[in-house]
């Protein structure tokens, strides 16, 4: 297909220009990245799918807005984060749900026991994550997030390349802290991620 | 190499972000050294933590943001196809094209033959006869009042 050899820009002239299913190459190509982002916002399968569906719905509105200044993509995650950071806003007080079913990407080379060692520690982490200081956790679920650049990370949040990079490491360093002491835990007979 | 300043070099490794000449050393420490062993282990193990946190979208993803975009917008009129859609729109709007033309050709064709100064002798005899029943009709009426008054 000739839309597949298309930059965005192309594609994003191409859909201002009428062509409204061209806005499904778009969609295709950013979904894995604009879905983990709300994902990891939400905790929660389905509130990811409506989160990550409003994004695009907005992205589809606004897309005249976009003059090609920066790159397709950072305007996207910009978008994204600014809608992410809202829904957390609007439903701080409700119960977060995650269940370990919905993360999906688990080899299926691995025994059940690995399995399920996987799904708790990325339990652990994204509870670990959602209690990092704002600052850290936005470029800590951006660098995480279909391998991001620190200077993708940089555009977007409109931060020197330097301070992201700074705040990827301390974000880690607490991290990587907790998950010490959850092991120190785990030597007297707790699970090392707390649950 | 000072372990006390190790950390950062140890996340560096890991990252893949140091020289050749670096790694051998980081190599080498991390053989003698347990505690900064134990460090690089806890990072590490910190990298597959975030490498299981990914999810995928529903196979559906895709169309189902396209049927919101359609279902939340109203479904414009393509002007593109609207106005070139169907020959026979064409041949009707090239006759009703055609029919005004003719109309217009006609019309100059009779302000050929109208005199402009007979037209504006018409005109001007029409004005009169006008203000002349205004004039009349107010007499009259003011007439009429002034009568009532008295009587």
């Amino acid at each position: 297909m000739v839309y597949c050899r298309m930059n965005d820009w192309e594609l994003v002239l191409k859909v201002l220009n009428g062509s409204q299913e061209t806005f499904a190459l778009l969609v295709d190509k950013y979904k894995n990245g604009i879905f983990n982002l709300a994902y990891k916002y939400t905790l929660n399968y389905p509130q990811a799918q409506d989160l990550s569906q409003e994004i695009f719905l907005q992205c589809y509105l606004q897309l005249k807005t976009f003059d090609n200044r920066s790159k397709f993509s950072t305007w996207l995650y910009r978008l994204a984060l600014n809608k992410c950071i809202d829904w957390q806003r609007k439903n701080k007080h409700q119960p977060q749900l995650l269940e370990l079913n919905e993360l999906q990407n688990v080899s299926s080379e691995l025994t059940p026991e690995e399995i399920y060692l996987h799904k708790e520690r990325a339990l652990w982490l994204i509870k670990a994550i959602n209690n990092l200081p704002d600052k850290y956790r936005e470029v800590l679920l951006l660098y995480h997030n279909q391998g991001m650049s620190y200077s993708e990370i940089g555009e977007i949040l409109d931060l020197p390349l330097k301070t992201v990079e700074t705040r990827i490491y301390r974000g880690k360093k607490i991290l990587k802290e907790q998950l010490t002491n959850k092991e120190e835990v785990a030597e007297g007979g707790l699970s090392p991620y707390g649950t | 190499m000072d372990c006390h300043h190790m950390e950062p070099k140890l996340y560096a490794y890991l990252q893949g972000q140091v020289t050749e000449k670096e790694r051998g050393l980081i190599e080498e420490h991390l053989k003698e050294c347990i505690q900064c062993r134990s460090h690089y282990l806890k990072w590490r193990e910190l990298e597959q933590c975030f490498a299981a946190l990914e999810v995928q979208p529903p196979p559906d993803f895709t169309s189902q943001v396209m049927k919101a975009i359609k279902a939340k917008l109203p479904q414009k009129k393509d002007n593109k196809n609207y106005w070139f859609a169907g020959w026979y729109r064409n041949v009707g709007r090239g006759l009703i094209a055609a029919g005004i033309l003719g109309i217009f050709i006609n019309c100059s064709a009779l302000a050929v033959n109208f005199s402009l100064d007979k037209s504006l002798e018409k005109a001007f005899i029409i004005v009169e006869e006008i203000t002349y029943k205004y004039k009349q009709f107010y007499d009259i009426s003011l007439e009429d009042l002034i009568r009532k008054e008295k009587g």
